[in-house]
């Protein structure tokens, strides 16, 4: 009777962590500026692209399957692609994962927890007066490409060829 | 040589206009004047506040989410400031075309069903927002009346929290209303948000 219990708890123990890791691959991690500002600093050879974004934001969501398949084009070269949502933290669980699932995912997905806006733009870029979409481009030598605004695909692969992708 | 010279006409015309499009005006600056429709059908324009101490212009829409976000804030203000000389001058300069609820109809409806206090005006041909600068929803402008001329004193953001009106900290355009209805200078005169991008037409 006990074995026959410790098996259905353990059963029911690995369905639960089978379960939780699976949600867990679809979530998306909040961040903060302090971690947004690593991302932004690659200490190695690769370079950065983060585009900033938000489900509620018409062009950002027109511009995203071009980053998607350009990322899918560089998989194997030295450039790494973050999403970071601008979407309202409350928004996270109702509007954001559900559109990460369908569009981003097994991307590497954030959304930004830092509602004083004012404190932070000027630190992604100076020239950046914070509408999206918006997106930065940068290496370890610091060479930097910012675009605020709606990309084009071609636009896009442009700037990126610019990098020396390896 | 008529030629030529009409050619470097158009090319210092649309030099200016980038330079308006991408700069827009800053704090300091004379304020360009508009006159553009109200949600009431009458046209508006900025002389009709000449006996105010000032306005605040804010470029606005009905289909941001963040411009939904501050609509009861905006009421707040222009309850509290218009009657201390300062009312809201609303302005929606969005493509109706790329967004449908930005368009004429359904600024009257948004005006009804909310009972905006202050005009919302439609910036059809989106001259305004481009002479201001504006590039996002909302975008706030302090404008001080000085002899009839009303010079910019405030640009950027309303408040250091869009999403929690309970958990803001720093009220900007009230601090700087503040000053300026104190006769002092504004202390922070230019803020920046995460906004809706405006849509300009193609």
């Amino acid at each position: 009777m006990i074995k026959e219990l410790v098996a259905f708890f353990t059963l029911f123990a690995s369905i639960s962590i089978i379960n939780s890791s699976d949600l867990r691959a679809q979530s998306v991690s909040t961040i903060k500026i302090s971690e947004l500002e690593n991302l932004m600093h690659p200490t190695n050879d690769s370079v950065v692209l983060i585009n900033f974004w938000a489900t509620w934001c018409k062009p950002c969501i027109e511009e995203l399957p071009d980053f998607v398949e350009l990322e899918e084009q560089f998989k194997n070269s030295n450039i790494k692609f973050h999403y970071v949502s601008l979407d309202f933290k409350k928004n996270l669980k109702n509007s954001v994962i559900p559109f990460v699932e369908k569009q981003l995912s097994n991307k590497s997905v954030f959304l930004l927890d830092e509602p004083d806006y004012n404190s932070w733009i000027n630190k992604i870029d100076s020239t950046w007066q914070g509408s999206i979409p918006a997106t930065l481009i940068v290496n370890r030598q610091r060479n930097i490409f910012f675009k605020e605004g709606q990309l084009s695909k071609s636009e896009l692969l442009t700037e990126l060829k610019q990098f020396n992708l390896k | 040589m008529i030629k030529l010279s009409s050619i470097f006409a158009l090319f210092v015309l649309l030099s200016f206009s980038n330079v308006n499009a991408q700069l827009g005006l800053k704090v300091g600056d004379v304020a360009l004047p508009f006159k553009l429709k109200n949600t009431d059908g009458k046209m508006i324009s900025l002389a009709d506040y000449n006996s105010k101490k000032g306005v605040i212009v804010i470029f606005t829409c009905n289909h941001c989410p963040f411009a939904v976000a501050y609509e009861d804030r905006i009421i707040e203000l222009h309850k509290k400031y218009a009657s201390l000389g300062y009312p809201v001058i609303s302005i929606n300069p969005n493509d109706a075309i790329a967004y449908p609820e930005d368009d004429f109809a359904s600024m009257k409806k948004r005006a009804k069903e909310k009972k905006f206090p202050f005009v919302y005006l439609h910036d059809e041909t989106q001259d305004i927002a481009k002479a201001y600068g504006a590039q996002r929803t909302p975008h706030v402008y302090i404008l001080q009346n000085e002899d009839l001329q009303f010079k910019i004193k405030y640009v950027g953001a309303i408040d250091d929290n869009t999403e929690e009106p309970e958990a803001v900290t720093k009220k900007y355009v009230e601090s700087a209303l503040n000053s300026l209805i104190e006769g002092k200078p504004v202390a922070e005169s230019s803020t920046k948000a995460i906004g809706c991008s405006i849509k300009w037409k193609k």
